[in-house]
This record gives structure tokens, C-alpha cells and sequence, in this order.
């Protein structure tokens, strides 16, 4: 069986290419479709996630218009990296392309099954072909088994370690499966991808920890506090930090979450945006005299900023992110607001650059204080400590893989074992016949003759395929190999030397030919 | 008579309480993490468990034979220290994981104290009145509590520094939160406060009446004096949310400062005589088994 993967990822190509290539299960059957048409009755899975489209391919080796496939891979053209092969990892989170997932050059055959998927590809995505070349990746037989693996356990993605892939693979395959168009090749390798993933992820720290600065947040405040349904969320300020920050805390269902910065009508927008107010109408009127009233929603809302004292006494969680250029939180200012507080723990993120809230703050009783430099470097012990997992990941990759590829040839062998005898049992049933027809007419005195000839005939018939073979009509294949199989197989003790192959291409013709003949001699008695 | 088989079995019991407490701060600061540490911590565990509670039987149907099994200060930290460690390990499985790194060295450190006890300083108690009962009994029920919320105090520490050491979350992720911490700080204290005051009253109504009295100024006593602090620390400490002075390190600092104090005051009380302030007019009350009771 062939297996062949053909794709696009976030390290070989541009957002805006991917984007015309990611495929929905509303929109992905014209490239089940097209790949049947191309290949009838291969297998076919395709996955397709915002950071690649992969498509894999398998079946057996006649079904790709080949009946001999060389070990080396696809010619695809475009850029050239590193060999393919079972090389470990080198850490890829900051966009460093792994040997195993960028494009490469191979060998012809490889390169023509590719060249025929990436037009079908190239015309349903109204995408130059050539372009389309420059960036797909190629894999077939143990390096596409691998790639497979190594993209299921998070090896391959864009944050190292990620376990939102494996549900994607995972959905990909069972769509495929109700496509039918999964058989039992595909089924095996994913399968065993699926399995491997799951216990890289277990058994190392791969997928461990933090990596972004709001789940770390978010892990800080767990260990303060054990609910949140009681507690108020302040947030001052009103940038895009500040929203990625409000995104992760409103996860929490907290009591109240009120907003607040010194430009209310910004406050005001990303209000709407997090659906904390209700709608455009409700505008803080600025314009008359007096202090704006508050705009409150059913969770929170936006407060004036000079509220900002009676926030910070109310609040459990405080998220800073202004641009101010002095502190906006001082100690002085704090410290008569902590005794109206009760002394209550807070916990304090300040992500802004330069920092809104002065250290001494955080030094106070009751006060968790983390900064930028505090989140970015527990997420940078993240990373490091995945990157240390790697070549345990690698390795156990690495024996599942030769597991499943064992399957497969296993089962291939299996299946060709069953059609070797299926073809023998139809030879020896067709010469049964006629020896069944022969004997009937026959004397008592002609009976060994008419044995002998049947056997023969019958070892001529089993004999006259890898004679064909070896005589070098139909294949380009070297004959030293072909000579050295029948050799292991038949467990003959001379094995044909290369140089001699011209010697040997005349006995096998002499041996075809006598074959004949003692094929044709019965056949003409009869 | 001390009891040999009480004696040694405690030691067994503190060598394996010991063993588990340094698996469960193995396991506290990362050096393990393997599922077979935490099963042999959690099996240890249940031996002493068991083998503090299958003790206690044994000297109640043998040894002291009585209606009322606490007739010394053994048959005292036995139960205690069972209860002790069976609730810690409820405690845990509810919400407050991480409980037993803190707790389990306290529950070694109560063994220890009850080997010596058996073996060195073995003394039935001198009264044996229904007063006395209930005294004993509400006092050691009431120190479980209190070693629970010194343990909690102590994990609340923890969690505290690792925090404002701005340590990887993930180091602290088994351990439970501040708030759920200081939840059962207040709890505890707030039931071992309600049985100290009652080993208090009965106390008192002991040490002030009858032929326990210990004198006009039997108020002075170390163990009273000292009594009435830890019941003095463990008033704020349940109330750390309205004596909001005392809330988040300070009150796990009084759990545990409490807990030592509570620990002398048993201390002083086995090992130390009564002394009245006037000696003309008083009864010593400590009188071992087998001497005339004046």
C-alpha cells in the first residue's frame, strides 16, 4: 500500500493563501470528489485547520497508475530544504521550519501523483499552480505515517504542544469516514496517530503548562480565589491588551465586570464589543455638566475614571493595560483604600508598558501583584519545558510509526499471500481439469506419462510469471533484486550476479522459451 | 504500667507516618510525580489510620477496660491523631488538595509525642469524674481541629510565598486556593474554638470546685493561663473575617502560633504538678494511681 500526504501549512505559506485552500465539512466533498476522479477507489482523508490543509492519500500501489515504486520521493519543484527523513525536532514556535514540513525535492514518481493533485487543487481554489507548488509539501510511505504523527500530538503546530490539533484530526477522520472514503489503510494510520498523540501527550510534558500571558492570568487567580461568581472584575483601560484580557476573565463568570479609562467613549465601545452593555444608544452623555453617570449592563459595565478609588475598593481582580506614562496606582494612594476594603486579598495584573500600578503596591498584605515580565517568563518556562520534551515525543513517534508501518506491510503481505493462492489454486484447478480429461481417455500404460506431464505443465504454469519477471520484459526493475528474492524464497543457493545478467537473460529466454514449448507440446497432442 | 505493645506499636505507626510525610513533600515540591508515589503515600496513610484506630480499640477493651476509653494522655493523642489523619484525608478528597504534605508531618510529630508518652511519661489521669470525661474529650477533639487549621495555616503560607514569589503556577497547581484555604482555616477553628470552650468551662468547673480545686487563685494557673491564650487566638482567628486586621498571613500565622501554645498547655498539664499560689490551704491534685487521695 502507498500512503501520500500533500499540504500547506503555517510555515510554507501565507495567510492569504491558506485561507483560499482551508476547507469546511460544508465545502471539502468537491476535493473527495476530484481525488476519485483522479484515483479511483484510493483512500482519502483531508484536514484542514486555520494553520494547514493536508490531504492524505492511500491505496494499493496499481490504483496510482504504477505497478513498481522506487523508495524516493516527488519532484515538486520550488524551494529546496533538508532531506526528508526521520529527523528529530529542533523546537519550532517561533516559525523555524522543521526538515520534516517543508518543501523538498524527490524522485519522479512521487512527483507525478502530486503534480496531478496539486492542479485539481490549484483549479477548485482558482490558485496559480505554480504558486501552489512553491509552497505544498509532499510526504509519502513512513515520512507521511510520521508527519501524521508528529501533527496529532502538537509537534507540528504553531504553539508547540497545542491540544486543540488532535480534536481537529480527529474530526477530519471520522467526516472521512462518514464520506466513506476511509478504508482500511487510512483507518490503521490514523487510528494509531490518534493513540500515539494521546499517549505522547501523557506520558510527556508536551502539552503542559501556560502559553499565553491571559492563561497564565487566569492560573494565578484560580490559586487566590475558589469562585468567581462572587467577585468584581475591574479593568482600566481600553486597548486590544486590555480586551484579549477581558476575554479570558469573563470566562470565569465573575459578579460584575466594569470597565473604566480616562477616554469614556473607548471604554464605552469595547463595552458593546464584550457585550457588557447593551446597546449603541446607551452613551455616556459627556457633555453636560457634572460627573457622567455609569452605564451598566447585566454583568458590569463602564464607570468614569474618577470612580477609580471607590473600583479599586470594591474590586477582588484588577486588570491594567493604559498607556499612561506615570502609574496610575501608587502605594500612597493605595494604602487607606486596602483598610476600606477589609483587608480583602486583590489580585493585580498589570500588562501595560510602562506599568500602571507601582511595585510597592504589590508588596502590600493581601496584594498579588504580577506584571508583564512576571506572565511572559512563566510562559517562557513553558515553552522551554516543552522544547526539553521533544526528543522524548521524537522517540516514541518514531516506534509508533515503525509499529503501524509493520501493520500495514503485514497486512499487505497478507492480502498478497491470499491472492498468490487464490492464482495458484486457480492454475492447479484448471491443469486438474484437464488431466481429469486427459486420464478418462486414457490406458492404463499412458498414466505415468500423462502425470508427468502434469506436473509439468503445472510447474511451468506456477514458474512462468517470475520467469517473465526475471527475464526483464516488463519491468525496469534491477535484476539483481528480482534474482535475490526468488533465490530467498526458493532457497536456491546460487544467486545471480549483476554482471552476469546478459548470460542470464539468455537462459531465461532458452528456459521461457522451453517453457513454452513444453506449454504449447501437450496442448498440441491434445 | 505503660504498655509495651502500645509503645511500640505507636512507633511503627510514626516510622511509617514519617515515610508518608516525606512522600506527600516530595510530591509537594515536584521531585515526584508519579501515580506510585501518591498510591504509597495514600496507602501509609490509611495503615496509620487504621493502626491508630485498631490501637485505641485494643487499649479500650484491654488495657483500660472502661466505659470511658480516655483514662491517660496516650489513649488522648491516639484518638486524636486518628481523627486527625481521617479527616485530613476527607478534607483532601473534597476540595483542599495538597493538605497532607502540611498535615502529615503534624500527624508524625502527635505519634512521636504519643511513644513518649507510652513509654516515658505513661500516667493515667488522676480524676476520674464525668467532668474529667467530658474535659479530655472535648480537649483533644477540639486540638484535632486545631492541628487541621495549623496545617491549613501552614499550606496557606505556602501558597502565599510561592505566590509573591511569582513562582510558575504550575508548581502550586495541586495545592488548593487561598480562599478555599483560609474557608477551612475559619471552619476549623470555628468547631475546635466551640470544643475548646466547652474543655474549658468543664475545666474550669474542675479546677475551681470540689476536690479538684486548685485554690482561690487556681486562675493563675500555668495551664489555665495558658488555656485561655489559645482560646484568646482561636476567637480572632474565627473571626479573621470581621477582624479584618488579621486576615490573610496573619491568621494562618495564629493558627499555627495557637496550635504550639495548645501543645504546651498539654504539655505543662501532664508534666507539671499544680503549684497553688498558697500552699497552707491547698489540695495538690496530681496524685498517681495507687497513693491516698487527701
Amino acid at each position: 500500500m502507498k500512503i501520500i500526504m500533500l499540504g500547506l501549512n503555517h510555515r510554507t505559506a501565507k495567510l492569504a493563501l491558506r485561507e483560499r485552500l482551508a476547507f469546511t465539512s460544508n465545502n471539502v466533498q468537491p476535493v473527495y470528489d476530484g481525488v476519485h476522479q483522479i484515483f479511483p477507489d484510493v483512500e482519502r482523508v483531508v484536514l484542514s485547520t486555520c494553520n494547514r490543509t493536508e490531504l492524505y492519500v492511500a491505496g494499493p500501489v496499481e490504483r496510482f497508475g504504477q505497478h513498481e515504486v522506487p523508495s524516493a520521493n516527488g519532484t515538486l519543484g520550488g524551494s529546496v530544504s533538508s532531506a526528508p527523513g526521520a529527523q528529530p525536532l529542533q523546537g519550532n514556535r517561533h516559525g523555524t521550519s522543521p526538515p520534516h514540513s517543508a518543501p523538498y525535492q524527490g524522485g519522479e514518481w512521487g512527483g507525478r501523483i502530486a503534480t496531478k493533485l496539486i492542479e485539481y487543487l490549484a483549479d477548485l481554489c482558482q490558485v496559480d499552480v505554480g504558486e501552489l507548488a512553491e509552497v505544498l509539501v509532499n510526504h509519502e510511505g513512513e515520512n507521511a505515517v510520521r508527519h501524521l504523527f508528529q501533527v496529532a500530538s502538537g509537534l507540528d503546530s504553531m504553539i508547540l504542544g497545542e491540544p486543540q490539533i488532535l480534536g481537529q484530526v480527529k474530526r477530519a477522520y471520522e467526516d472521512a469516514k462518514q464520506r466513506n472514503t476511509v478504508g482500511p489503510g487510512l483507518h490503521q494510520v490514523f487510528q494509531h496517530a490518534i493513540a500515539t498523540s494521546k499517549q505522547v501527550r501523557s506520558r510527556t510534558g508536551i502539552g503542559k503548562g501556560r502559553v499565553s500571558v491571559g492563561s497564565v492570568a487566569i492560573d494565578l487567580a484560580r490559586k487566590i480565589f475558589e469562585r468567581f461568581n462572587d467577585k468584581v472584575v475591574v479593568c482600566i483601560g481600553a486597548g486590544e491588551m486590555a480586551k484579549v484580557m477581558l476575554r479570558h476573565f469573563l470566562e470565569l463568570h465573575p459578579a460584575r465586570l466594569w470597565l473604566t479609562n480616562r477616554s469614556l467613549d473607548r471604554a464605552l465601545a469595547l463595552a458593546q464589543t464584550m457585550r457588557l452593555v447593551p446597546s449603541m444608544e446607551a452613551q455616556v452623555d459627556t457633555e453636560n455638566a457634572g460627573p457622567p453617570a455609569a452605564v451598566t449592563g447585566e454583568l458590569g459595565g463602564v464607570r468614569p475614571f474618577k470612580q477609580l478609588d471607590d473600583l479599586l475598593v470594591e474590586a477582588d481582580i484588577v486588570l491594567t493595560s493604559t498607556g499612561a506614562p506615570e502609574p496610575i496606582i501608587t502605594a500612597k494612594r493605595f494604602k487607606p483604600l486596602m483598610r476600606r476594603r477589609h483587608h480583602r486579598p486583590l489580585f493585580m495584573v498589570d500588562i501595560a508598558l510602562p506599568r500602571d500600578i507601582e511595585e510597592a503596591v504589590g508588596s502590600m498584605s493581601n496584594v498579588y501583584l504580577n506584571n508583564l515580565d512576571h506572565l511572559q517568563s512563566v510562559v517562557a518556562r513553558t515553552y522551554e519545558q516543552r522544547r526539553d520534551q521533544l526528543q522524548a515525543c521524537d522517540s516514541m513517534i518514531t516506534d509508533a510509526v515503525r509499529v503501524c508501518i509493520s501493520e500495514i506491510e503485514h497486512r499487505d503481505i497478507s492480502q498478497m499471500i491470499k491472492a498468490l493462492r487464490k492464482k495458484l489454486h486457480a492454475i492447479g484447478g484448471s491443469e486438474h481439469e484437464r488431466f481429469v480429461r486427459k486420464i478418462s481417455h486414457a490406458t492404463p500404460d499412458e498414466l505415468p506419462k500423462l502425470v508427468e506431464e502434469h506436473s509439468h505443465r503445472l510447474i511451468n504454469k506456477v514458474l512462468h510469471l517470475p520467469m517473465k519477471a526475471l527475464g526483464g520484459r516488463n519491468t525496469n526493475a534491477p535484476l539483481g533484486d528480482y534474482a535475490s528474492v526468488l533465490s530467498r524464497l526458493f532457497e536456491l543457493d546460487d544467486v545471480s550476479q549483476p554482471n552476469d545478467a546478459n548470460e542470464d537473460q539468455v537462459e531465461s529466454v532458452e528456459t521461457d522459451k522451453s517453457i513454452k514449448a513444453a506449454v504449447d507440446r501437450p496442448a498440441a497432442k491434445s | 504500667m505503660p504498655d509495651p505493645i502500645t509503645t511500640i506499636g505507636l512507633a511503627l505507626l510514626a516510622g511509617l507516618s514519617l515515610t508518608a510525610s516525606v512522600l506527600a513533600v516530595l510530591r509537594l515540591r515536584r521531585l515526584g510525580t508519579s501515580v506510585g508515589l501518591r498510591r504509597t503515600q495514600f496507602s501509609l496513610t490509611g495503615l496509620c489510620i487504621s493502626g491508630t484506630a485498631g490501637l485505641f480499640i485494643y487499649r479500650a477493651l484491654t488495657v483500660t477496660n472502661r466505659w470511658q476509653p480516655l483514662v491517660s494522655h496516650v489513649d488522648g493523642l491516639l484518638l486524636m491523631s486518628c481523627l486527625f489523619a481521617a479527616t485530613v484525608l476527607f478534607v483532601q478528597r473534597a476540595r483542599l488538595k495538597g493538605l497532607a504534605a502540611f498535615a502529615l508531618p503534624l500527624f508524625t510529630v502527635i505519634l512521636t509525642w504519643g511513644v513518649c508518652a507510652s513509654a516515658w511519661t505513661y500516667e493515667r489521669f488522676a480524676v476520674r469524674t464525668l467532668w474529667m470525661g467530658a474535659h479530655s474529650v472535648s480537649l483533644y477533639l477540639g486540638s484535632l481541629f486545631f492541628c487541621v487549621a495549623a496545617a491549613a495555616g501552614g499550606m496557606y503560607l505556602y501558597v502565599q510565598h510561592s505566590l509573591h514569589r511569582h513562582r510558575d503556577p504550575a508548581a502550586i497547581s495541586r495545592l488548593a486556593s487561598l480562599e478555599a484555604i483560609e474557608s477551612l482555616n475559619i471552619r476549623t477553628a470555628t468547631i475546635g474554638f466551640s470544643l475548646l470552650t466547652l474543655g474549658l468551662v468543664t475545666g474550669l468547673i474542675m479546677s475551681s470546685t470540689g476536690s479538684t480545686r486548685l485554690g482561690p487563685q487556681w486562675w493563675f494557673q500555668p495551664k489555665i493561663v495558658l488555656s485561655v491564650m489559645v482560646w484568646l487566638i482561636y476567637a480572632i482567628v474565627m473571626n479573621v473575617r470581621y477582624a479584618t486586621a488579621f486576615r490573610g498571613s496573619r491568621a494562618a500565622w495564629l493558627s499555627i502560633v495557637g496550635l504550639v501554645l495548645l501543645m504546651a498547655t498539654f504539655v505543662i498539664a501532664m508534666a507539671l504538678p499544680d503549684a497553688p499560689i498558697e500552699p497552707d490551704n491547698m489540695q495538690v491534685v496530681w496524685t498517681t494511681i495507687g497513693e491516698a487521695e487527701p
